[in-house]
């Protein structure tokens, strides 16, 4: 799994990790648009360097075995990495990749991802990430999440 | 206040990339949202392809034989049988593209390994023959008899 530095253009390693229960204080507005303290009921996972530890990008996600889903609750790169001047690439993909990968390893052939974008944001993601219309939320399942997976990969 | 506006002005896709928003949705709005999207999933996955179908089992196979060899011997895959089992019996794959999409060592290991706390597997070992024709070598089939102690895979060895 790699991000790219938009300085070089040169890949760099990453990982994702589980977020420890004590670590979501140090998430903040600040660095990452939103208190993640208070998804502490969820899953959460971090994106980061391989070479430093320095994070890059946070995801909360929750399982539903009902509908067979993981719905995203919340997603962000960290501020530095937002924007056009931005230090690193493709970490919003790499995060949705994994969060796919994970409903696969759950739920198989029915795996499922989902989120509810903000109305207008929806064209984007439908058209950079290949999510489908469900409505109020968007979602991706078999062929679009293998696709997601097959281009992100672990 | 204008620069100020224009530093922190960012477009619709970088604020895709920055943020998915929590939704704090009433219960009963989301129950609606949830009813719609389950709507769309379930036309969505009635129509999948039985390719589709193949390759986001054989994925679910991978992802979970990784998190077992990666958490040690203590933990075994979920539903690790019943995957394998669902894998081979979608028609029209062999063995053959079975282990070609597949790290067989990894694969055999992990079978191997779960044989020491398994002895149910007896019948993942009778499905795998099943499917298999004369197209392994006889050396996979040898090593597979050696380290296993299923009948089935012994008469296989004698029909080699």
């Amino acid at each position: 799994m790699f991000v790219i530095r938009q300085s070089t253009q040169n890949p760099e390693a990453v990982d994702i990790l589980p977020i420890a229960a004590n670590e979501y204080r140090k998430y903040t507005i600040n660095d990452f648009f939103f208190s993640w303290r208070t998804m502490t009921s969820y899953l959460g996972f971090k994106l980061v360097l391989r070479s430093n530890t320095e994070v890059l990008g946070l995801v909360s996600i929750e399982k539903i075995p009902s509908d067979q889903r993981i719905e995203i609750k919340l997603l962000a790169s960290s501020r530095i990495n937002v924007g056009p001047d931005k230090v690193f690439g493709l970490i919003v993909g790499n995060l949705i990749a994994f969060s796919c990968r994970e409903a696969v390893k759950t739920y198989g052939i029915n795996a499922a991802v989902s989120l509810v974008p903000k109305t207008k944001l929806k064209p984007y993601y439908i058209h950079q990430y290949g999510f489908l219309d469900g409505g109020r939320q968007l979602f991706l399942e078999g062929s679009t999440l293998l696709r997601i997976i097959a281009k992100y990969p672990a | 206040m204008k620069e100020n506006n224009k530093k922190t002005r960012i477009s619709d896709a970088d604020k895709a990339d920055a943020l998915v928003y929590p939704n704090a949705m009433d219960p009963e709005v989301k129950y609606a949202v949830d009813a719609e999207l389950n709507e769309k999933l379930s036309a969505s996955r009635s129509n999948m392809q039985l390719e589709t179908k193949w390759d986001l089992q054989f994925l679910q196979l991978k992802l979970q034989i990784e998190e077992y060899k990666n958490k040690g011997s203590q933990s075994r895959p979920k539903g690790f049988q019943k995957i394998v089992l669902e894998c081979l019996n979608i028609k029209g794959k062999t063995w053959l593209e079975f282990t070609s999409q597949f790290d067989l060592e990894t694969g055999t290991e992990a079978l191997f390994e779960l044989k020491q706390i398994d002895k149910n597997l007896l019948q993942l070992a009778n499905s795998l023959a099943i499917f298999t024709n004369k197209i392994m070598p006889i050396d996979f089939w040898l090593s597979l008899y050696k380290e296993s102690q299923f009948p089935i895979l012994k008469e296989k060895v004698k029909v080699i």
